[in-house]
């Protein structure tokens, strides 16, 4: 497996994760009674996406690492990796564009903030786990 | 119509015949990483002209004596 191969698996380990811990956050504080749009989301969705960035560097930063003690490992990435993060980054933003609809169909019908902020973070996540999964797949069965 | 094919090739034959190079000298020697080559060999990736170009001149072969496009798969209809 390619290092290029593996910081992807992070990649979408770490999108997952997160945005897992944000549902948690976020349904953890529904109280019974009180409607889910009066539940603070700000700052677990900060949070979210902090640890995002954060965790999918230093997850990187292990992984050659301990992929350093192996001396045949290739760091350098090459057309082939060029090639499947270009169709995976064309796909991720093709479901991106078509999820970013429902937002502007939220925002048209003057929805909560709440359901716009939410349906912005789960487009982007939709759209790197499909961008990441499309390059995984590639890396896995060829392209 | 033409249908989609995979280009095929004989790099794991003409390693070993050459001096049984190790995929980790072609790959140093193309320019690619040793997963590519990998990736090649077992048909998964179709690699650009250039670097097919590269694998031929480094394998000392014809790029066709390298790689191959079965004839079944080429359409003149319309041509």
């Amino acid at each position: 497996m390619s290092f290029t191969e593996k910081q992807q698996w992070v990649l979408l380990v770490t999108i997952l994760g997160s945005y897992a811990f944000y549902l948690q956050m976020v349904f953890g504080a529904v109280e019974p009674g009180v409607p889910i749009t009066e539940v603070s989301y700000l700052w677990p969705l900060i949070w979210a996406v902090v640890a995002t960035i954060v965790i999918a560097i230093v997850g990187s930063i292990l992984i050659g690492i301990v992929s350093g003690l192996n001396k045949d490992e290739d760091f350098e990435s090459d057309e082939r990796d060029t090639d499947f993060d270009r169709r995976g980054e064309v796909i991720g933003y093709l479901v991106f564009s078509i999820a970013m609809l429902n937002v502007l169909g939220l925002a048209i019908a003057e929805a909560d903030h709440f359901w716009i902020g939410n349906s912005i973070y789960l487009s982007a996540t939709v759209a790197s786990v499909v961008s990441t999964g499309v390059k995984l797949f590639f890396y896995r069965r060829g392209y | 119509m033409a249908k989609p094919t995979k280009v095929t090739n004989s790099i794991r034959r003409l390693r070993f015949l050459k001096d049984e190079m190790t995929q980790a000298t072609l790959a140093k020697a193309v320019g690619v990483t040793r997963q590519t080559i990998v990736a090649i060999e077992q048909g998964k990736y179709s690699p650009s002209l250039e670097v097919a170009f590269r694998i031929a001149r480094t394998l000392d072969m014809p790029l066709d004596g390298v790689f191959a496009y079965p004839d079944e798969d080429f359409s003149t209809e319309g041509a």
